[in-house]
């Protein structure tokens, strides 16, 4: 396909993004999708009842900028091939209004996406959408969750190592964790090796030192070695292994997380 | 249409089919280049997720690239053998997406996004709140 074209496919996304997502203007709709537009996203429960592609849009979204009125959804790469269009993008809002109901609490909440759009001629005609809307869903109570309470940032790392890597509460992640944190070098594939290989895994903290925005938190990682890890064939022994990781904590989430521990000691550990 | 599939769609489809679907994480380390970069809020979202699902099964639906950014949009199939978002397993199978994105460098991902979609996996377990 010549790239004039893809060009002007991202073009469209961008459009639809600018004129309907963050300038809430109703009429771009029709110019930017078709009416047969398919969407493979299952929609949050909020929104089941509506036919949220074409028409359903102008009626949701209304309602939605009125309780996000500072909603704001960026694009942060765009990519096309063929007729696809994929956008990395994240979001950002502060409930600000009344949403479904529920009064203002001025929370922040915000999400990454991957979005994948198939343009023909001026408009998109279908989308597939994978994104975090966990703190979304909390907000409007459709996912329960404790209640978030401003925390200095060692209880932040301390809460994020115990209940994110230790329980396993994908729920936290929203709370904890700032929508664009990166994590530098570990990646979270690590951490699905880490829960394969340990399938009992328990996580305890040792030590949290907090130097400004800074925090380096030792951990005890415990867990029966059940599969290979870090080249070590499953042993089927109770396993300790020490870590020690490096975040930056920004307004009460983690912004950015790096492993310190060396490798090779860790599986020194487990050999011995 | 063309056939060639290019290097970095290559590097990704191994990624997914070794390293992912082959359950051979002590792997993953081989396809990453040094301090590589992981777009962690998404990325532990789906992959905490997936471990609640630890026999998933991704299958390819779409790969698309354009310069040094390949991404991968699957659907995947899993167990719920481990606890999810506060529901006890319930050892039903779900079925869901998951994209991936990677930024390759020399033949290596330099930098990973990854996003799943929650809810539709949270209906199918029969979640509270979520009818």
């Amino acid at each position: 396909m010549p790239t004039a074209v893809m060009q002007h496919n991202k073009h469209i996304v961008q459009r639809w993004i600018d004129e309907v997502f963050n300038a809430g203007n109703l009429t771009s709709v029709d110019e930017l999708k078709v009416s047969s537009y398919l969407d493979w996203t299952p929609l949050p429960s909020p929104y089941q009842e509506v036919d949220l592609p074409v028409s359903g849009i102008k009626d949701a979204l209304p309602e939605w900028l009125s309780g996000l009125p500072d909603f704001e959804f960026s694009a942060d790469r765009m990519t096309a091939e063929d007729d696809f269009v994929v956008c990395l993008g994240h979001w950002r809002a502060h409930h600000q209004g009344v949403y479904k109901g529920l009064a203002p609490t001025d929370q922040l909440i915000g999400g990454t996406r991957i979005d994948i759009f198939r343009v023909a001629g001026d408009k998109m005609v279908e989308h597939w959408g994978c994104g975090n809307e966990l703190g979304f869903l909390q907000l409007i109570g459709t996912l329960e969750h404790e209640q978030a309470e401003a925390i200095g940032p060692g209880d932040v790392v301390r809460q994020f190592v115990e209940r994110v890597l230790g329980e396993r509460d994908v729920s936290a992640i929203a709370q904890l964790l700032d929508a664009q944190a990166v994590d530098h070098g570990g990646s979270a594939i690590g951490l699905l090796g880490l829960l394969h290989s340990f399938p009992d895994l328990e996580v305890s903290v040792d030590e949290v030192a907090v130097t400004g925005d800074v925090v380096e938190v030792s951990t005890t990682v415990s867990g029966t070695h059940g599969a290979t890890y870090m080249g070590v064939a499953a042993t089927g022994r109770r396993v300790r292994v020490s870590r020690r990781d490096r975040y930056v904590v920004r307004e009460g989430r983690i912004v950015e997380c790096r492993r310190l521990s060396d490798d090779a000691a860790i599986a020194e550990q487990m050999q011995a | 249409m063309t056939t060639t599939v290019s290097q970095n769609k290559l590097v990704a489809q191994r990624f997914l089919e070794d390293v992912l679907n082959g359950k051979r994480y002590d792997d993953a380390g081989g396809f990453f280049s040094e301090d590589a970069q992981d777009h962690f809020t998404g990325s532990a979202t789906a992959l905490l997720t997936l471990s609640a699902f630890p026999d998933y099964q991704l299958s390819l639906e779409h790969m698309i690239e354009e310069g040094d950014l390949v991404t991968v949009l699957a659907t995947f199939t899993g167990t719920h053998k481990h606890r999810f978002m506060g529901i006890a397993p319930t050892q039903k199978g779900v079925t869901g997406r998951v994209a991936f994105s990677f930024r390759m460098a020399e033949g290596r991902i330099a930098e990973t996004w990854t996003e799943i979609e929650p809810w539709g996996l949270l209906q199918q377990l029969g979640a509270p709140g979520l009818n």
